[in-house]
Protein backbone atom coordinates (compact mmCIF):
# COMPACT_ATOMS: atom_id res chain seq x y z
CA UNK A 1 0.00 0.00 0.00
CA UNK A 2 2.65 2.56 1.21
CA UNK A 3 4.65 0.83 -2.49
CA UNK A 4 1.47 1.43 -4.45
CA UNK A 5 1.49 5.56 -3.36
CA UNK A 6 5.38 5.65 -4.22
CA UNK A 7 4.57 4.56 -7.92
CA UNK A 8 1.79 6.81 -8.28
CA UNK A 9 3.98 10.01 -7.48
CA UNK A 10 6.70 10.15 -10.30
CA UNK A 11 4.04 10.44 -13.16
CA UNK A 12 2.34 13.32 -12.28
CA UNK A 13 5.53 14.78 -10.77
CA UNK A 14 6.73 13.96 -14.66
CA UNK A 15 3.38 15.76 -15.77
CA UNK A 16 3.97 18.78 -13.89
CA UNK A 17 7.71 19.54 -15.08
CA UNK A 18 6.13 18.97 -18.98
CA UNK A 19 3.23 21.87 -18.17
CA UNK A 20 5.89 23.30 -16.58
CA UNK A 21 8.44 23.49 -19.41
CA UNK A 22 5.20 24.04 -22.06
CA UNK A 23 4.09 27.19 -20.00
CA UNK A 24 7.45 28.91 -19.98
CA UNK A 25 8.07 27.58 -23.55
CA UNK A 26 4.47 29.47 -24.68
CA UNK A 27 5.82 32.75 -23.33
CA UNK A 28 9.44 32.86 -24.36
CA UNK A 29 8.27 32.50 -28.50
CA UNK A 30 5.53 34.79 -28.22
CA UNK A 31 7.94 37.63 -29.77
CA UNK A 32 7.53 37.05 -32.94
CA UNK A 33 7.44 40.36 -35.13
CA UNK A 34 5.21 40.40 -38.04
CA UNK A 35 4.63 42.99 -40.85
CA UNK A 36 1.84 42.17 -43.19
CA UNK A 37 0.31 44.17 -45.74
CA UNK A 38 -3.43 42.84 -45.73
CA UNK A 39 -4.85 42.46 -49.31
CA UNK A 40 -3.64 42.70 -52.86
CA UNK A 41 -6.21 46.35 -53.06
CA UNK A 42 -4.50 47.51 -50.44
CA UNK A 43 -0.84 46.66 -51.61
CA UNK A 44 -2.37 47.79 -55.24
CA UNK A 45 -3.22 51.12 -52.96
CA UNK A 46 -0.10 51.28 -51.29
CA UNK A 47 2.32 51.32 -54.11
CA UNK A 48 0.00 53.31 -56.69
CA UNK A 49 0.17 55.80 -53.88
CA UNK A 50 3.84 55.58 -54.07
CA UNK A 51 4.12 56.35 -57.58
CA UNK A 52 1.87 59.18 -57.08
CA UNK A 53 3.64 61.21 -54.52
CA UNK A 54 7.08 60.77 -55.97
CA UNK A 55 5.38 62.31 -59.16
CA UNK A 56 3.63 64.80 -57.42
CA UNK A 57 6.48 66.23 -55.96
CA UNK A 58 8.63 65.82 -58.63
CA UNK A 59 5.77 68.36 -60.71
CA UNK A 60 5.72 70.26 -57.63
CA UNK A 61 9.45 70.99 -57.13
CA UNK A 62 10.19 71.65 -60.86
CA UNK A 63 6.80 73.49 -61.62
CA UNK A 64 8.54 76.06 -58.10
CA UNK A 65 11.83 76.12 -59.74
CA UNK A 66 10.46 77.42 -63.21
CA UNK A 67 7.90 79.79 -60.96
CA UNK A 68 11.47 81.13 -59.48
CA UNK A 69 14.21 81.06 -62.28
CA UNK A 70 11.83 80.79 -65.04
CA UNK A 71 13.10 78.02 -66.73
CA UNK A 72 9.65 77.81 -68.05
CA UNK A 73 9.08 74.10 -69.29
CA UNK A 74 12.80 72.40 -68.34
CA UNK A 75 12.08 73.09 -65.06
CA UNK A 76 8.38 70.95 -65.07
CA UNK A 77 9.99 68.17 -67.76
CA UNK A 78 12.72 67.73 -65.19
CA UNK A 79 10.55 67.47 -62.15
CA UNK A 80 8.15 64.60 -64.13
CA UNK A 81 12.01 62.69 -64.55
CA UNK A 82 12.88 63.13 -61.73
CA UNK A 83 9.59 62.25 -59.60
CA UNK A 84 8.64 59.83 -62.34
CA UNK A 85 12.02 57.77 -61.26
CA UNK A 86 11.60 58.71 -57.36
CA UNK A 87 8.16 57.21 -57.70
CA UNK A 88 9.56 53.89 -59.22
CA UNK A 89 12.01 53.96 -56.37
CA UNK A 90 9.37 54.32 -53.96
CA UNK A 91 7.11 51.27 -55.51
CA UNK A 92 10.44 49.34 -55.65
CA UNK A 93 11.25 50.07 -51.79
CA UNK A 94 7.85 48.96 -50.99
CA UNK A 95 7.59 45.96 -52.93
CA UNK A 96 10.86 44.91 -51.35
CA UNK A 97 9.76 45.99 -47.71
CA UNK A 98 6.19 44.43 -48.20
CA UNK A 99 8.45 41.43 -49.70
CA UNK A 100 10.95 41.12 -47.04
CA UNK A 101 9.97 42.52 -44.36
CA UNK A 102 9.18 38.87 -41.80
CA UNK A 103 12.71 37.41 -42.97
CA UNK A 104 11.28 33.77 -41.79
CA UNK A 105 7.63 34.13 -43.43
CA UNK A 106 7.67 36.61 -45.64
CA UNK A 107 6.44 34.12 -48.33
CA UNK A 108 3.04 34.04 -46.27
CA UNK A 109 2.22 37.15 -47.88
CA UNK A 110 2.31 36.38 -51.36
CA UNK B 1 -38.58 54.87 -65.30
CA UNK B 2 -36.52 51.87 -66.43
CA UNK B 3 -34.14 51.03 -64.32
CA UNK B 4 -31.41 52.13 -66.58
CA UNK B 5 -32.57 55.47 -65.99
CA UNK B 6 -32.35 54.50 -62.11
CA UNK B 7 -29.08 53.85 -62.34
CA UNK B 8 -27.43 56.46 -64.21
CA UNK B 9 -28.92 59.11 -61.75
CA UNK B 10 -27.60 57.69 -59.08
CA UNK B 11 -24.04 57.16 -60.61
CA UNK B 12 -25.03 60.70 -61.48
CA UNK B 13 -24.68 62.56 -57.66
CA UNK B 14 -24.56 66.13 -59.36
CA UNK B 15 -28.54 65.10 -60.30
CA UNK B 16 -29.36 64.51 -56.95
CA UNK B 17 -30.75 67.37 -55.06
CA UNK B 18 -28.35 69.22 -53.30
CA UNK B 19 -30.18 69.93 -49.72
CA UNK B 20 -28.52 73.06 -48.43
CA UNK B 21 -25.20 74.71 -47.74
CA UNK B 22 -25.35 75.03 -51.88
CA UNK B 23 -23.80 78.58 -51.38
CA UNK B 24 -20.18 79.04 -51.22
CA UNK B 25 -19.24 75.49 -52.12
CA UNK B 26 -18.35 75.11 -55.13
CA UNK B 27 -17.78 71.57 -57.21
CA UNK B 28 -14.76 69.89 -56.37
CA UNK B 29 -13.87 68.30 -53.64
CA UNK B 30 -14.53 69.52 -50.12
CA UNK B 31 -11.27 68.28 -49.41
CA UNK B 32 -9.49 70.80 -51.50
CA UNK B 33 -11.12 74.22 -50.00
CA UNK B 34 -8.06 75.34 -48.65
CA UNK B 35 -10.12 78.06 -47.01
CA UNK B 36 -10.72 75.12 -44.08
CA UNK B 37 -7.21 73.97 -43.64
CA UNK B 38 -6.35 76.63 -40.75
CA UNK B 39 -9.51 75.65 -38.67
CA UNK B 40 -8.79 71.63 -39.38
CA UNK B 41 -5.24 71.89 -38.45
CA UNK B 42 -5.84 73.76 -35.21
CA UNK B 43 -8.47 71.36 -33.68
CA UNK B 44 -5.62 68.87 -35.26
CA UNK B 45 -3.22 70.12 -33.10
CA UNK B 46 -5.33 70.40 -29.74
CA UNK B 47 -6.98 67.15 -30.36
CA UNK B 48 -4.44 65.45 -31.05
CA UNK B 49 -1.93 67.18 -28.50
CA UNK B 50 -4.65 66.07 -25.62
CA UNK B 51 -4.58 62.39 -26.52
CA UNK B 52 -0.67 62.26 -26.62
CA UNK B 53 -0.96 63.85 -23.45
CA UNK B 54 -3.47 61.49 -21.68
CA UNK B 55 -1.27 58.61 -23.08
CA UNK B 56 2.50 59.98 -22.15
CA UNK B 57 0.71 61.01 -18.71
CA UNK B 58 -1.80 58.32 -17.38
CA UNK B 59 -2.65 55.54 -19.98
CA UNK B 60 0.96 54.31 -21.23
CA UNK B 61 2.72 54.18 -17.83
CA UNK B 62 0.12 52.01 -16.31
CA UNK B 63 -0.62 50.26 -19.02
CA UNK B 64 2.94 49.33 -19.23
CA UNK B 65 3.28 49.19 -15.58
CA UNK B 66 0.73 46.48 -15.38
CA UNK B 67 2.07 44.53 -18.17
CA UNK B 68 5.63 44.53 -16.53
CA UNK B 69 4.22 43.28 -13.68
CA UNK B 70 2.25 40.49 -14.93
CA UNK B 71 5.52 39.71 -17.17
CA UNK B 72 7.59 39.59 -13.85
CA UNK B 73 4.84 37.80 -12.11
CA UNK B 74 4.27 35.24 -14.08
CA UNK B 75 8.30 34.38 -14.08
CA UNK B 76 8.01 34.60 -10.29
CA UNK B 77 5.14 32.28 -10.49
CA UNK B 78 7.36 29.69 -12.78
CA UNK B 79 10.42 29.99 -10.86
CA UNK B 80 7.82 29.19 -7.57
CA UNK B 81 6.44 25.84 -9.32
CA UNK B 82 9.99 25.18 -10.34
CA UNK B 83 10.69 25.15 -6.28
CA UNK B 84 8.09 23.52 -5.77
CA UNK B 85 8.42 20.90 -8.13
CA UNK B 86 12.48 20.60 -6.44
CA UNK B 87 10.74 20.75 -3.16
CA UNK B 88 8.45 17.48 -4.24
CA UNK B 89 11.65 15.86 -6.07
CA UNK B 90 12.91 15.99 -2.69
CA UNK B 91 10.58 15.05 -0.37
CA UNK B 92 9.88 11.70 -3.11
CA UNK B 93 13.66 11.30 -2.24
CA UNK B 94 13.10 11.36 1.17
CA UNK B 95 10.16 9.34 1.32
CA UNK B 96 12.03 6.77 -0.40
CA UNK B 97 15.14 6.42 1.57
CA UNK B 98 12.90 6.42 5.05
CA UNK B 99 11.14 3.81 4.03
CA UNK B 100 14.05 1.51 2.39
CA UNK B 101 15.46 2.40 5.77
CA UNK B 102 12.01 0.80 7.81
CA UNK B 103 12.07 -1.74 5.26
CA UNK B 104 15.48 -2.80 6.50
CA UNK B 105 14.80 -2.30 9.96
CA UNK B 106 12.02 -4.02 9.62
CA UNK B 107 14.09 -7.01 8.22
CA UNK B 108 16.03 -6.56 11.26
CA UNK B 109 14.09 -6.92 13.79
CA UNK B 110 11.84 -9.94 12.50
CA UNK B 111 15.54 -11.97 12.30
CA UNK B 112 16.40 -10.43 16.04
CA UNK B 113 13.06 -11.66 16.74
CA UNK B 114 13.39 -15.34 15.18
CA UNK B 115 16.67 -15.36 16.71
CA UNK B 116 15.76 -14.97 20.57
CA UNK B 117 11.98 -17.30 19.94
CA UNK B 118 14.65 -19.98 18.69
CA UNK B 119 16.97 -19.25 21.67
CA UNK B 120 13.64 -19.47 23.43
CA UNK B 121 12.38 -22.41 21.91
CA UNK B 122 15.40 -24.75 22.17
CA UNK B 123 15.37 -23.69 26.19
CA UNK B 124 11.89 -25.10 26.52
CA UNK B 125 12.87 -27.85 24.99
CA UNK B 126 16.19 -28.90 26.84
CA UNK B 127 14.17 -28.32 29.50
CA UNK B 128 11.24 -30.36 28.39
CA UNK B 129 13.43 -32.87 27.33
CA UNK B 130 15.16 -33.15 30.98
CA UNK B 131 12.27 -33.24 32.32
CA UNK B 132 11.21 -36.21 30.03
CA UNK B 133 14.45 -37.94 31.12
CA UNK B 134 13.75 -37.61 34.67
CA UNK B 135 10.23 -39.42 34.08
CA UNK B 136 11.88 -41.71 32.11
CA UNK B 137 14.18 -42.52 34.47
CA UNK B 138 12.04 -42.85 37.48
CA UNK B 139 9.21 -44.69 35.60
CA UNK B 140 12.45 -46.93 34.49
CA UNK B 141 12.99 -47.40 37.94
CA UNK B 142 9.54 -47.95 38.93
CA UNK B 143 9.49 -51.06 36.71
CA UNK B 144 12.49 -52.58 37.71
CA UNK B 145 11.39 -51.99 41.07
CA UNK B 146 7.88 -53.83 39.91
CA UNK B 147 9.51 -55.98 38.05
CA UNK B 148 12.02 -57.56 40.97
CA UNK B 149 8.80 -57.23 43.00
CA UNK B 150 6.95 -59.13 40.84
CA UNK B 151 9.90 -61.79 40.10
CA UNK B 152 9.87 -62.07 43.93
CA UNK B 153 6.40 -62.43 44.61
CA UNK B 154 6.22 -65.28 41.60
CA UNK B 155 9.33 -67.29 42.99
CA UNK B 156 7.10 -67.57 46.41
CA UNK B 157 4.28 -68.25 44.60
CA UNK B 158 6.71 -71.14 42.85
CA UNK B 159 7.87 -71.76 46.27
CA UNK B 160 4.30 -72.30 47.78
CA UNK B 161 3.43 -74.16 44.97
CA UNK B 162 6.00 -76.62 45.08
CA UNK B 163 5.63 -76.97 48.86
CA UNK B 164 2.07 -77.90 48.24
CA UNK B 165 2.89 -80.32 45.20
CA UNK B 166 5.47 -82.02 47.18
CA UNK B 167 3.54 -82.24 50.79
CA UNK B 168 1.05 -84.02 48.71
CA UNK B 169 3.29 -86.05 46.78
CA UNK B 170 5.11 -87.42 49.66
CA UNK B 171 3.30 -86.33 52.84
CA UNK B 172 6.23 -84.07 53.92
CA UNK B 173 6.91 -80.77 54.22
CA UNK B 174 10.31 -79.63 52.24
CA UNK B 175 12.42 -77.02 54.06
CA UNK B 176 12.76 -73.73 52.62
CA UNK B 177 16.70 -74.56 51.27
CA UNK B 178 15.46 -77.49 49.96
CA UNK B 179 12.26 -75.54 48.06
CA UNK B 180 14.80 -72.80 46.86
CA UNK B 181 17.73 -75.08 45.59
CA UNK B 182 15.04 -77.04 43.61
CA UNK B 183 13.70 -73.42 42.43
CA UNK B 184 16.97 -72.22 41.59
CA UNK B 185 17.86 -74.95 39.76
CA UNK B 186 14.63 -74.74 37.84
CA UNK B 187 15.15 -71.47 37.32
CA UNK B 188 18.85 -71.81 35.67
CA UNK B 189 17.71 -74.88 33.71
CA UNK B 190 15.12 -72.23 32.29
CA UNK C 1 -23.26 58.23 -43.68
CA UNK C 2 -25.46 55.83 -44.73
CA UNK C 3 -27.97 58.37 -44.06
CA UNK C 4 -31.30 57.52 -46.56
CA UNK C 5 -31.12 61.15 -47.88
CA UNK C 6 -29.96 61.40 -51.15
CA UNK C 7 -27.30 63.86 -50.91
CA UNK C 8 -24.57 63.54 -53.06
CA UNK C 9 -21.62 61.04 -51.93
CA UNK C 10 -19.12 63.97 -51.80
CA UNK C 11 -21.30 66.01 -49.58
CA UNK C 12 -20.48 63.90 -46.43
CA UNK C 13 -16.84 65.33 -47.00
CA UNK C 14 -18.31 68.97 -46.59
CA UNK C 15 -17.29 70.80 -43.45
CA UNK C 16 -19.13 72.83 -41.78
CA UNK C 17 -18.66 75.74 -39.75
CA UNK C 18 -20.61 75.22 -36.30
CA UNK C 19 -18.91 77.82 -34.01
CA UNK C 20 -17.28 81.16 -35.28
CA UNK C 21 -14.02 81.15 -34.00
CA UNK C 22 -10.47 82.89 -34.98
CA UNK C 23 -7.30 83.76 -33.76
CA UNK C 24 -6.14 87.20 -35.41
CA UNK C 25 -7.33 87.07 -38.72
CA UNK C 26 -7.24 83.41 -38.45
CA UNK C 27 -10.23 81.18 -38.82
CA UNK C 28 -10.17 78.88 -36.42
CA UNK C 29 -13.95 77.98 -36.35
CA UNK C 30 -15.22 74.98 -34.24
CA UNK C 31 -16.67 73.41 -37.67
CA UNK C 32 -17.90 69.34 -37.42
CA UNK C 33 -14.40 68.00 -38.66
CA UNK C 34 -13.01 69.87 -35.50
CA UNK C 35 -16.34 68.16 -33.54
CA UNK C 36 -15.42 64.66 -34.92
CA UNK C 37 -12.02 65.04 -33.67
CA UNK C 38 -13.05 65.73 -30.41
CA UNK C 39 -15.10 63.19 -30.08
CA UNK C 40 -12.53 60.69 -31.59
CA UNK C 41 -10.31 62.09 -28.89
CA UNK C 42 -12.74 61.33 -25.96
CA UNK C 43 -14.10 57.96 -26.55
CA UNK C 44 -10.21 57.15 -27.22
CA UNK C 45 -9.39 58.89 -24.07
CA UNK C 46 -12.22 57.30 -22.04
CA UNK C 47 -11.78 54.06 -23.50
CA UNK C 48 -7.94 53.60 -22.19
CA UNK C 49 -8.94 55.56 -18.98
CA UNK C 50 -11.69 53.38 -17.75
CA UNK C 51 -9.11 50.51 -19.29
CA UNK C 52 -6.64 51.24 -17.02
CA UNK C 53 -8.85 52.01 -13.57
CA UNK C 54 -8.53 48.81 -12.17
CA UNK C 55 -5.06 48.05 -12.95
CA UNK C 56 -5.58 44.38 -12.18
CA UNK C 57 -2.86 41.85 -12.47
CA UNK C 58 -5.77 39.76 -14.29
CA UNK C 59 -7.46 42.27 -16.67
CA UNK C 60 -10.92 42.44 -17.28
CA UNK C 61 -12.21 42.65 -20.73
CA UNK C 62 -11.27 46.28 -21.29
CA UNK C 63 -7.90 46.07 -19.70
CA UNK C 64 -7.24 43.24 -22.12
CA UNK C 65 -8.35 45.47 -25.33
CA UNK C 66 -6.14 48.15 -24.33
CA UNK C 67 -3.38 45.63 -23.21
CA UNK C 68 -3.59 44.14 -27.06
CA UNK C 69 -3.38 47.48 -28.23
CA UNK C 70 -0.38 48.41 -26.31
CA UNK C 71 1.32 45.10 -27.05
CA UNK C 72 0.40 45.36 -31.04
CA UNK C 73 2.18 48.61 -31.18
CA UNK C 74 5.07 48.06 -28.64
CA UNK C 75 5.80 44.91 -31.22
CA UNK C 76 5.52 47.19 -34.28
CA UNK C 77 7.76 49.93 -32.78
CA UNK C 78 10.37 46.48 -31.75
CA UNK C 79 10.03 44.56 -34.69
CA UNK C 80 10.55 47.65 -37.35
CA UNK C 81 13.02 50.01 -35.35
CA UNK C 82 14.60 47.28 -32.39
CA UNK C 83 14.67 48.50 -28.29
CA UNK C 84 16.11 52.18 -29.34
CA UNK C 85 12.86 52.54 -31.35
CA UNK C 86 10.56 52.31 -28.03
CA UNK C 87 11.35 56.09 -26.97
CA UNK C 88 9.03 56.86 -29.87
CA UNK C 89 6.48 53.91 -28.81
CA UNK C 90 3.93 57.18 -27.12
CA UNK C 91 3.93 59.25 -30.34
CA UNK C 92 3.44 56.00 -32.44
CA UNK C 93 0.70 54.33 -30.10
CA UNK C 94 -0.96 58.28 -30.42
CA UNK C 95 -0.58 58.11 -33.42
CA UNK C 96 -2.37 54.91 -34.20
CA UNK C 97 -5.23 55.10 -31.61
CA UNK C 98 -5.82 59.07 -33.07
CA UNK C 99 -6.13 57.33 -36.93
CA UNK C 100 -7.85 54.09 -35.81
CA UNK C 101 -10.47 56.02 -33.95
CA UNK C 102 -11.24 58.64 -36.37
CA UNK C 103 -11.84 55.79 -39.12
CA UNK C 104 -13.88 53.66 -37.15
CA UNK C 105 -16.38 56.31 -36.15
CA UNK C 106 -16.57 57.65 -39.78
CA UNK C 107 -17.79 53.91 -40.17
CA UNK C 108 -21.02 54.29 -37.59
CA UNK C 109 -24.36 55.68 -39.32
CA UNK C 110 -25.32 58.99 -39.48
CA UNK C 111 -28.44 59.05 -36.91
CA UNK C 112 -31.18 60.09 -39.60
CA UNK C 113 -32.52 63.46 -39.48
CA UNK C 114 -29.30 65.03 -37.84
CA UNK C 115 -29.40 68.66 -38.45
CA UNK C 116 -26.86 69.62 -40.86
CA UNK C 117 -23.62 69.36 -40.27
CA UNK C 118 -24.04 66.76 -37.87
CA UNK C 119 -24.09 63.97 -40.04
CA UNK C 120 -20.99 61.16 -39.14
CA UNK C 121 -17.77 62.99 -40.72
CA UNK C 122 -14.48 61.24 -41.09
CA UNK C 123 -11.66 63.30 -40.41
CA UNK C 124 -8.92 61.34 -41.88
CA UNK C 125 -11.00 61.82 -45.26
CA UNK C 126 -9.59 65.05 -45.26
CA UNK C 127 -6.46 65.32 -47.01
CA UNK C 128 -5.06 68.01 -44.93
CA UNK C 129 -5.65 65.64 -41.78
CA UNK C 130 -3.73 63.31 -43.07
CA UNK C 131 -1.31 65.21 -44.82
CA UNK C 132 -0.63 66.96 -41.16
CA UNK C 133 -0.11 63.62 -39.41
CA UNK C 134 2.58 62.45 -41.77
CA UNK C 135 4.26 65.73 -42.02
CA UNK C 136 4.95 65.32 -38.05
CA UNK C 137 6.06 61.60 -38.58
CA UNK C 138 8.28 63.03 -40.73
CA UNK C 139 9.68 65.86 -39.17
CA UNK C 140 10.41 63.60 -36.10
CA UNK C 141 12.40 61.60 -38.37
CA UNK C 142 14.29 64.72 -40.29
CA UNK C 143 14.73 66.17 -36.51
CA UNK C 144 15.87 63.16 -34.74
CA UNK C 145 17.92 61.85 -37.86
CA UNK C 146 19.81 65.22 -37.67
CA UNK C 147 19.77 64.92 -34.06
CA UNK C 148 21.10 61.36 -33.79
CA UNK C 149 23.80 61.56 -36.91
CA UNK C 150 24.30 64.99 -37.56
CA UNK C 151 25.48 65.52 -41.28
CA UNK C 152 25.94 62.23 -41.61
CA UNK C 153 21.83 61.65 -41.60
CA UNK C 154 22.37 63.08 -45.77
CA UNK C 155 23.55 59.32 -45.99
CA UNK C 156 20.19 58.28 -46.81
CA UNK C 157 20.02 60.31 -49.97
CA UNK C 158 23.47 58.94 -51.44
CA UNK C 159 23.46 55.14 -50.98
CA UNK C 160 26.37 53.52 -50.86
CA UNK C 161 27.94 51.86 -54.47
CA UNK C 162 26.97 54.17 -56.80
CA UNK C 163 29.14 55.41 -59.27
CA UNK C 164 30.22 58.88 -58.44
CA UNK C 165 28.86 60.05 -61.64
CA UNK C 166 25.47 59.16 -61.20
CA UNK C 167 25.70 60.34 -57.72
CA UNK C 168 24.18 63.98 -58.50
CA UNK C 169 21.59 62.33 -60.47
CA UNK C 170 20.90 59.47 -57.58
CA UNK C 171 21.20 61.86 -54.78
CA UNK C 172 17.89 64.13 -56.56
CA UNK C 173 15.94 61.05 -56.93
CA UNK C 174 16.79 60.16 -53.01
CA UNK C 175 15.69 63.90 -52.41
CA UNK C 176 12.38 63.45 -54.22
CA UNK C 177 11.60 60.18 -52.81
CA UNK C 178 12.44 61.03 -49.25
CA UNK C 179 9.90 63.72 -50.38
CA UNK C 180 7.36 62.02 -51.49
CA UNK C 181 7.26 59.83 -48.22
CA UNK C 182 4.41 62.70 -46.29
CA UNK C 183 2.96 62.77 -49.72
CA UNK C 184 2.48 58.91 -50.32
CA UNK C 185 1.59 58.25 -46.56
CA UNK C 186 -0.89 61.11 -46.53
CA UNK C 187 -2.24 59.79 -49.84
CA UNK C 188 -3.23 56.76 -49.36
CA UNK C 189 -5.02 57.18 -45.73
CA UNK C 190 -7.23 59.83 -47.32
CA UNK C 191 -7.87 58.02 -50.55
CA UNK C 192 -9.04 54.88 -48.71
CA UNK C 193 -11.54 56.88 -46.28
CA UNK C 194 -12.32 58.62 -49.28
CA UNK C 195 -12.78 55.45 -51.62
CA UNK C 196 -14.60 53.94 -48.99
CA UNK C 197 -17.06 56.35 -47.81
CA UNK C 198 -18.22 57.29 -51.26
CA UNK C 199 -18.86 53.45 -52.45
CA UNK C 200 -21.04 53.45 -49.18
CA UNK C 201 -22.77 56.62 -50.16
CA UNK C 202 -23.37 55.44 -54.00
CA UNK C 203 -25.08 52.26 -52.50
CA UNK C 204 -27.03 53.80 -50.32
CA UNK C 205 -27.97 56.26 -53.00
CA UNK C 206 -29.10 53.43 -54.85
CA UNK C 207 -31.13 51.97 -52.16
CA UNK C 208 -32.77 55.80 -52.40
CA UNK C 209 -33.57 55.72 -55.83
CA UNK C 210 -34.58 51.80 -56.44
CA UNK C 211 -37.57 52.53 -53.36
CA UNK C 212 -38.56 55.39 -55.26
CA UNK C 213 -39.07 53.51 -58.17
CA UNK C 214 -41.81 51.82 -56.72
CA UNK C 215 -42.94 48.25 -56.35
CA UNK C 216 -41.72 47.15 -59.70
CA UNK C 217 -37.84 47.79 -58.61
CA UNK C 218 -38.29 48.38 -54.90
CA UNK C 219 -37.42 44.64 -54.10
CA UNK C 220 -33.66 45.47 -55.92
CA UNK C 221 -32.72 47.80 -53.86
CA UNK C 222 -31.89 44.31 -51.79
CA UNK C 223 -28.74 44.28 -53.65
CA UNK C 224 -27.62 47.59 -52.97
CA UNK C 225 -28.02 46.76 -49.28
CA UNK C 226 -26.48 43.66 -49.19
CA UNK C 227 -23.55 45.73 -51.14
CA UNK C 228 -23.46 47.93 -48.12
CA UNK C 229 -23.10 45.63 -45.49
CA UNK C 230 -20.14 43.81 -47.15
CA UNK C 231 -18.65 47.60 -48.38
CA UNK C 232 -18.97 48.00 -44.44
CA UNK C 233 -17.20 44.79 -43.52
CA UNK C 234 -14.77 45.94 -45.87
CA UNK C 235 -14.00 49.66 -44.62
CA UNK C 236 -13.74 48.42 -40.86
CA UNK C 237 -10.38 45.93 -41.95
CA UNK C 238 -9.59 49.30 -44.10
CA UNK C 239 -9.87 51.23 -41.47
CA UNK C 240 -7.73 49.19 -39.49
CA UNK C 241 -5.45 48.57 -42.35
CA UNK C 242 -4.65 52.17 -43.09
CA UNK C 243 -4.21 53.45 -38.83
CA UNK C 244 -2.19 50.27 -39.13
CA UNK C 245 0.20 50.78 -42.60
CA UNK C 246 0.40 54.58 -40.83
CA UNK C 247 1.73 53.43 -37.96
CA UNK C 248 3.99 51.09 -39.16
CA UNK C 249 5.59 53.40 -42.02
CA UNK C 250 5.78 55.79 -39.52
CA UNK C 251 8.40 53.27 -37.75
CA UNK C 252 10.26 52.31 -41.11
CA UNK C 253 10.84 55.78 -41.65
CA UNK C 254 12.12 56.32 -37.72
CA UNK C 255 14.47 53.63 -38.73
CA UNK C 256 16.17 55.55 -40.91
CA UNK C 257 16.68 58.31 -38.62
CA UNK C 258 18.23 55.71 -35.83
CA UNK C 259 20.12 53.64 -38.09
CA UNK C 260 20.93 56.48 -40.36
CA UNK C 261 24.38 54.64 -40.77
CA UNK C 262 23.51 51.15 -41.78
CA UNK C 263 22.40 52.70 -45.73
Amino acid sequence: MADDAGKQQPPSLDEFSKRLAAARGGDANAKEPRAKDGSGMGRAFRLSSELLAGLIVGVLLGWGLDRLAGTSPWGLLAGIFLGFAAGVLNVARAMKATGNAPPADGRNDD
Amino acid sequence: MSLVAILVSAAAPAAAPVVEGAGEAGPGLPQMDASTYPSQLFWLAVTFGFLYWIMTSFVLPRLGGVIEERRDRIADDFDQAAEFKRKAEEAEAAYEAALADAKARARAIAAETRESLNEELAELQREADARVAASLAAAEARIAAMKEDAAAKVREAAAEVTRAVVEALIDETPTPEAVDSALNGVAKAA
Amino acid sequence: MIGLNAAGPMEQFEIVPLVPLSLGTIDISLTNSALWMIIAVAVSAAFFLAAIRRRALVPGPLQSTAEVAYEFVADMVRGAIGQEGMKFFPYVFTLFIFILTANLLGLFPTIPGAPHGLHTFTTTSHIIVTFALAILSISIVIVYGFYKNGLGFLKLFAPSGVPIWLLPLIVLIEFVSFLSRPLSLSIRLFANMLAGHVILKVFATFIVMLFGAGATFGWLSIFPFLGIVAVTLLELLVAFLQAYVFAILTCIYLNDAVHAGHH
